[in-house]
């Protein structure tokens, strides 16, 4: 992805997805909170991005969202499962 | 079948880096104020040379707002470029020059002490040529942010160039080669505060004031004319420092002004467009950081034309007002917001930001930190020793509120959980 595109969202089997690949800082974290925020996500995401979000994980935390790092087969490409426990 | 992955947190230092500035950063902070309350008969009048002053001065640009910028640069820096830093072990070497070296430093020119003073200055020199050399590397890597790295580059221009003022003015002291000591020492302030630390301050606002307002950051042209304006802010007044021409300083306030509309213009739509309305008590700090940054030329044209102590409410309102507000502002959000990736809760479950960092200390703080700035600038325009004491009695307890919240999160850091 092309860092002046903006973010692929889709919609899988699973849930939704979004590649926020290519995208300066802040942009990859503020992508998924929208997605959180605006109930878009619902209970389950998947972002991809080109690094570990180490700064998105606070705030999920805060929103009560559990994450965990799926494997890929590529180095600059990392896949976070997002989801919220149902109450 | 998906396959998960252990959190591998490459670009996280270990907790004792980044805290380590931010430790020495508060316990000078509180010496600054102790320095101030002693210098108080001499420093509505300062105008430069060795002295309490001087050594004041100097606790608040090396120990506060460096030691705080290179804590939060070597941290913020690699997440923001997704670019990991060379090596853990320079930034440790970069700490344990600096520290001592401010000490030395700062020593040598509260008591006159002209050998500390060098061997402190070069200690701080190449300390902080080291960490240049780490913040190159790690812009030289980076290809994401051209706006920050542009931010960054002229930044590390200016260091390098404040870095050799300082060791020659330094030099200067005990051998006297510099023809004019005080418009080189007035340069040496412009590529201090405005040079390095303020073009760091606003490079580095493009990514934190969207990350924490949760906005796109700023970009398209007004953003890159901002940068340009702020530039030649600092290349203009450096011209005119170096030559002590007075209209060309006049000139360079009045693009000053320029700059610091876009700027906050800038900033300002960031916020509005965020997601995050409710920012606390930090963004009053930042927004009150914007506003003294904002008087800083304003002064500068006052003092140019013959305000009384208008230089020293110069150097007061844009270190003190501007600078020092802004840093604390974003120190005490980016504190907790690291702890927290480091730390456990003790009753399982992921750590929470209000776990971290006490919320009174801070309140204690912002108003101290206020009426101590308000405090030195009357006592600055009335020339008043008696109200600048009191003052810096104030910042005082300013200082030692923010030392308790930064211990506070160091403890829970330390023990691992919240």
């Amino acid at each position: 992805m092309d860092a002046n595109e903006g973010p692929r969202v889709w919609q899988a089997e699973e849930g939704l997805h979004v590649d926020v690949r290519g995208l300066p800082c802040p942009e990859p974290m503020v992508t998924v909170l929208q997605l959180i925020d605006s109930g878009m996500a619902e209970d389950f995401l998947v972002a991809h991005l080109s690094q570990e979000p180490l700064l998105l994980y606070p705030e999920l935390n805060e929103r009560g969202w559990r994450h965990r790092l799926r494997m890929t087969d590529q180095p600059t490409h990392v896949a976070l499962e997002m989801t919220r426990p149902r109450a | 079948m998906t396959a998960f992955l252990a959190s591998a947190k490459s670009r996280l230092l270990p907790a004792s880096v980044p805290f380590r500035f931010f430790a020495a950063a508060s316990v000078l902070h509180v010496a600054l104020w102790v320095a101030l309350i002693f210098a108080a008969g001499e420093f509505t009048q300062f105008r430069g040379g060795v002295g309490k002053s001087l050594a004041a001065v100097h606790l608040l640009t090396v120990g506060v707002l460096v030691m705080t910028a290179a804590g939060a640069s070597v941290q913020l820096l690699p997440v923001a470029t997704s670019r990991p830093l060379a090596a853990v072990a320079p930034i440790k070497i970069v700490f344990w020059l600096l520290a001592p070296g401010a000490l030395a430093l700062v020593g040598g020119m509260g008591f006159g002490h002209v050998g500390a003073m060098i061997v402190g200055a070069t200690a701080c020199v190449l300390g902080l040529l080291l960490f240049a050399v780490l913040f190159a590397d790690n812009l030289r890597r980076s290809a994401s942010m051209p706006l920050v790295q542009a931010y960054g580059w002229a930044a590390f221009v200016s260091l390098i160039l404040l870095l050799a003022l300082g060791l020659a003015l330094a030099f200067d002291n005990c051998i006297g080669f510099l023809s004019d000591h005080a418009g080189l020492a007035l340069l040496h302030m412009i590529l201090g505060a405005f040079g390095f630390m303020g073009l760091l301050a606003l490079g580095f606002s493009h990514v934190l004031v969207p990350m924490f307002a949760l906005a796109s950051a700023p970009k398209g042209r007004l953003a890159w004319v901002g940068f340009f304006l702020a530039t030649a802010t600092v290349a203009l007044a450096s011209t005119g420092a170096f030559f002590g021409n007075a209209l060309v300083l006049s000139a360079s306030c009045l693009l000053g002004l320029a700059a610091i509309a876009v700027h906050v213009q800038l900033m300002r739509a960031t916020l509005k467009k965020g997601m995050r309305k409710r920012l606390g008590l930090s963004f009053v700090l930042v927004k009150i950081s914007w506003a003294m940054l904002a008087l800083t030329p304003l002064v500068g044209l006052a003092a140019l034309y013959g305000l009384p102590g208008g230089a020293t409410l110069f150097g007061l309102v844009a270190l003190g007002g501007w600078l020092m507000t802004f840093l604390f502002a974003i120190l005490q959000r980016i504190a907790p917001f690291l702890a927290s990736m480091h730390v456990t809760r003790a009753s399982g479950g992921p750590v929470l930001l209000s776990d971290l960092g006490a919320s009174a200390p801070l309140t204690v703080h912002a108003w101290c930190h206020l009426a101590a700035l308000a405090g030195l600038s009357v006592a600055i325009v009335l020339d008043n020793a008696i109200l600048a004491a009191l003052a810096s009695a104030v910042g005082l307890a300013s200082s030692l509120a923010f030392a308790t919240f930064i211990a506070g999160i160091v403890k829970r850091v330390a023990s691992g959980t919240t």
